[in-house]
């Protein structure tokens, strides 16, 4: 198994040391309101898109340099110090990476390392290309629990293993990712390829190898390859393994070894060890011969590389990928440049994304807010357009409950192995618009156990004159929406702002006792404004 | 049931051009983005109640193995040793519904209440021509009502409060922690993951945010204000305008008087009164309870909710098991909605549509389970609904040759599942025969043995 995962994967343990210097932006004193609309909108919607939403931060910086620079930063999350970030405190909480089960991580670790990530990391495209493999390669925590008889630190070291190679190979090559996915313990529990034995194939998995994972459905195959696809893949199941040899699907099982993990295993004597031929007489036939023993595990190896570079893999696959980035129905023409990226290059996630985000399609105009965000996105997005903060790992519950309880997307938990759905027209919904309120209320509602806001001190940042309701209307509004904010959104706003809950006047007073709690509650407002689920 | 057709959606086409199918996709193409900006405001500001006429629709998520819900007693193949080895129910435990070769699996047992009673019809053999073996084709095509060559998305149950009660905001609501694409279409439809949660804080700020007029969200979602708020996506501002529109509703809705044992809605509960004491089966019973308020306390007409699970390629379980636990589930569903129904007085208008998007294979794999496969069981319940049970006796289903009629592994489909919708929509809802095609194109039409009406209600 490639050797070089285990490389980026202890790399990225290593837990980021930072002095935490100032990290305070170079802008000028005006931030945001300095800033030519056009330069801001475009910069808004890259950051929307290509990420988690703005920060003033990233809106600032991308403004000044433009897109192609953030599209090239963003492609080498490698060379993006992650050490710098703000909720340091916070990030050290959730460290180090787990190694093993022995370690005892559990299913809240591996959320709110997610949530800190999507947050606040400056890998922005990096990681919501982790979330993209996650939905596309989507495996059950739950599943996975109940499998292993509710042992926790077990199912979230497997889960997390998984998150964290996703996150490694985010930019990858194809069939890498396909192979992580595979061959994860996650994977081989969600749809049964543990009880997949010869004579007795279960095709759960071969199907949804080919529907949903490669090839997109009813594109090229039949039953009969499912079924012959589902012999390929027989004898791969999981056992406990050393630490020493996680990586070895050939290694020794060591149940009940202190120290051990569940881990891949390839079992000769379950494998159907007989030749088989996949997609017979079509132009991508693939013929595989009998292998005896250990050989047989390059029967399910080999049909994964030779899914990965399908002329209709590359397709279904880039299709949605322009789905992410550019539009719900994207320009035909734009996802054939897509595919042949791909089978140019072997299936180069980073070069396809490359061609993808340096279309004139990625910034024109037109695309813009057309897309609605997941709950997730909305969320994440909230925070950082108002420099939501959170240091402590309980400042996170309320995020977490809201998504869950009310917009009910539990990360690393879809059911349904066709990940969560991405299509703008399944995001909305009254629940959903009424829960993002609820989340919304609480950056006026919380308290010190919730994120926090300054919406005061953030406003002041970008050029607004405290005193002046229509002046700080406007900076919220070019932070949070940009060119989207409206004179009709403006006056909407600043009614709110100047008066109280009987709808009488009020003045708004800087140096007032509850000046704070009245931009905190115009904040929850403008958070709540119809584009604020849309990207 | 004579209800006048006022309520016509906007792209209603009348006229022999476009065609019905091309309207269809149209509305599909332009998706939300486009369609959904035909929809005024003021086209919440009032309109004509709907009928009384009340529809739950239950989805089985998943695929449920039709062959072990309705048994077929008089088909020894069923009974063979190596058909289903493990899986297969014992003659003696299946409860023979008396018709001379049907029976339920032993824990639909509390259904069995329903069907006593002559209000629960059970249909097997529904399926389609040209079914796919994917969980996602073939629901998209189960609650689109339109083959997925066709490229429409529009839920039938959307297409037809756009087409029948386009002035109704809350006349149809998926009460699912994710919108059920039967409801997803131009024309938003309720949507409550759960109606404790259809709430605010209650600080007055949350009143202030909502607002009301020409003021807070209201204003923003109705595009008042100075220069109005064209920007907006017609989608959300909808999708705004139905979500203020169910928060009035649905947060003035009465305390429901139901007893103790219908809807356990926490594990120990369910447990207590014999059900699996299961989240899954909990937050189940609780979704179908707030269908029930919605359905009983609001203009709506039509619910649905789901209950996933039914993929059961390993470890089904014959008389026990996971099967058998989520029908244990169902059966229990369909009672306490009788009980509760007829307690209330809506029974009567009542009807509950049970669904799967495909039944399972024959045969047992194995791994304990059974795979995908076509076609698949369906049940009617309801207070005008004529018990009985459809192809599953000897003449419709012959002994020995049915359970590999399709493709020598599955049950082929005698009853388009559109059927069942044909007659809710006509019978149930009231909808005009001559608009039938407008909700279900082409059904009308079609000829085949497959489209025979089954007359499931009286």
């Amino acid at each position: 198994m490639p050797s070089r995962l285990t490389a980026v994967l202890l790399l990225l343990a290593v837990p980021w040391i930072s002095s935490c210097e100032d990290a305070a932006n170079s802008s000028g004193a005006q931030g945001v309101s300095a800033v030519p609309t056009a330069a801001l909108a475009e910069a808004g919607h890259v950051l929307r898109r290509l990420g988690f939403g703005p920060t003033p931060r990233e809106l600032e910086e991308v403004a000044r340099n433009g897109t192609a620079w953030y599209v090239a930063q963003q492609l080498s999350p490698e060379d993006l110090d992650e050490s710098a970030w703000e909720p340091l405190p916070l990030w050290r909480a959730l460290l180090p990476l787990p190694t093993g089960e022995a370690d005892g991580t559990t299913l809240a670790e591996l959320v709110e390392r997610q949530y800190v990530r999507a947050l606040w990391s400056p890998r922005q495209l990096s990681e919501s290309m982790t979330l993209f493999w996650e939905g596309h390669f989507n495996t059950n925590y739950w599943t996975v629990f109940n499998f292993v008889g509710g042992n926790e630190a077990r199912a979230a070291w497997i889960e997390t293993r998984e998150n964290e190679l996703f996150r490694a190979l985010a930019l990858g090559h194809f069939e890498d990712l396909l192979r992580v996915s595979a061959t994860s313990p996650a994977m081989l529990i969600t749809l049964d390829n543990v009880l997949n034995v010869a004579g007795n194939p279960n095709e759960n998995f071969a199907r949804e190898l080919v529907e949903l994972f490669s090839m997109g459905v009813d594109n090229g195959y039949t039953q009969a390859d499912v079924e012959e696809l589902a012999r390929c893949f027989t004898g791969w199941g999981v056992c406990e393994k050393a630490p020493a040899d996680l990586e070895d699907p050939l290694s020794a099982c060591a149940s009940g070894l202190p120290g051990a993990s569940l881990a891949f295993h390839f079992d000769p004597a379950r494998h159907d060890a007989g030749p088989k031929t996949i997609f017979a007489g079509t132009a991508w036939e693939l013929s595989l011969p009998a292998r005896a023993g250990s050989a047989g595990l390059d029967d399910g190896l080999d049909v994964l590389r030779h899914l990965s570079m399908l002329p209709q893999t590359a397709e279904f696959v880039c299709r949605k990928l322009a789905r992410k980035f550019i539009a719900d129905e994207p320009p035909a023409a734009l996802v054939a440049a897509a595919r042949d990226t791909w089978l140019a290059t072997g299936g180069d996630i980073r070069e396809v994304l490359r061609l993808l985000l340096s279309s004139p399609e990625f910034t024109a105009p037109a695309w813009r807010w057309t897309k609605v965000e997941t709950p997730f996105e909305s969320l994440c997005s909230t925070v950082r357009a108002l420099e939501g903060l959170a240091t402590r790992r309980i400042e996170l519950t309320n995020f977490r409950a809201v998504l869950e309880m009310r917009l009910r997307q539990s990360l690393f938990r879809w059911l349904t192995p066709d990940g969560f759905p991405e299509q703008g027209d399944e995001q909305l919904g009254t629940g959903r618009l009424l829960g993002r309120i609820a989340f919304n209320e609480w950056i006026h509602l919380g308290e010190g156990d919730d994120l926090h806001f300054d919406v005061a001190g953030l406003v002041r940042r970008h050029g607004a004159q405290p005193s002046n309701a229509a002046s700080v209307v406007a900076t919220l509004g070019r932070l949070c929406y940009q060119e989207r904010f409206s004179p009709a959104d403006a006056a909407l706003a600043v009614e709110f702002l100047t008066t109280d809950e009987a709808g009488q006047p009020r003045p708004l007073d800087p140096a007032a006792a509850d000046y704070d709690l009245r931009l905190k509650q115009l904040a929850a407002f403008m958070a709540s404004l119809p584009q604020g689920v849309e990207q | 049931m004579s209800r006048a057709p006022q309520f016509r959606g906007d792209l209603e086409p009348r006229a022999p051009l476009p065609s019905r199918r091309e309207v269809l996709r149209w509305v599909s193409a332009a998706g939300l983005l486009g369609a959904a900006s035909n929809l005024s405001p003021s086209a919440f500001a009032g309109g004509s109640p709907l009928g009384s006429k009340k529809l739950l629709s239950i989805f089985l998520r998943g695929g449920n193995d039709g062959l072990n819900t309705l048994i077929p007693l008089h088909d020894a193949e069923y009974f063979a040793p190596s058909v289903r080895p493990t899986l297969r129910i014992p003659a003696g435990q299946a409860l023979d519904l008396g018709v001379g070769g049907a029976a339920f699996h032993p824990a639909l047992g509390r259904a069995m209440e329903v069907y006593q009673a002559g209000e629960l019809a059970a249909v097997a053999r529904v399926g389609r021509t040209n079914s796919s073996l994917s969980h996602f084709a073939n629901a998209h095509v189960c609650e689109t009502a339109v083959p997925q060559d066709e490229g429409v998305d529009e839920g039938w149950i959307a297409r037809w409060s756009r087409i029948a009660a386009s002035a109704e905001p809350l006349a149809v609501a998926s009460v699912s922690p994710q919108i059920q694409r039967a409801f997803l279409g131009p024309k938003v439809a309720a949507h409550v993951p759960a109606l404790a949660q259809y709430s605010l804080s209650g600080s007055p700020v949350a009143a202030k945010i909502l607002g009301a007029g020409a003021s807070g969200l209201a204003a923003a979602y109705a595009g008042a204000g100075p220069g109005g708020n064209a920007g907006y996506s017609p989608a959300v501002r909808a999708t705004g305008l139905t979500m203020e529109a169910c928060f009035g509703a649905f947060s003035a809705l009465p305390n429901p008087n139901f007893a103790s044992d219908s809807f356990p809605d926490d594990p120990a509960q369910c447990g207590a009164v014999g059900l699996p004491a299961a989240w899954w089966a909990a937050s189940f019973l609780g979704e179908v309870r707030d269908a029930l308020r919605i359905l009983a306390g609001t203009p709506c007409s039509v619910a649905g909710v789901e209950l996933q699970g039914f993929d059961h390629h390993v470890g089904q379980g014959g008389t026990g098991g996971d099967h058998a636990a989520r029908l244990l589930v169902i059966g229990h569903a369909l009672r306490s909605l009788r009980r509760e129904a007829l307690q209330s007085g809506l029974w009567g208008d009542f009807a509950v549509l049970v669904t799967s998007e495909f039944g399972r294979t024959s045969r047992e794999n194995g791994s304990g389970g059974t795979d995908h496969g076509r076609s698949g069981v369906a049940l009617l319940a309801g207070g005008g609904v004529r018990g009985g049970v459809h192809h599953c006796d000897p003449v419709s289903w012959p002994s020995g040759a049915t359970l590999f009629s399709a493709d020598g592994r599955y049950v082929e489909h005698r009853t388009d599942y559109r059927v069942l919708y044909a007659e809710i929509l006509e019978r149930h809802l009231g909808l005009p025969s001559g608009d039938l095609d407008l909700v279900l194109p082409d059904v009308g039409s079609q000829v085949g043995s497959d489209f025979q009406r089954l007359g499931l209600f009286l």
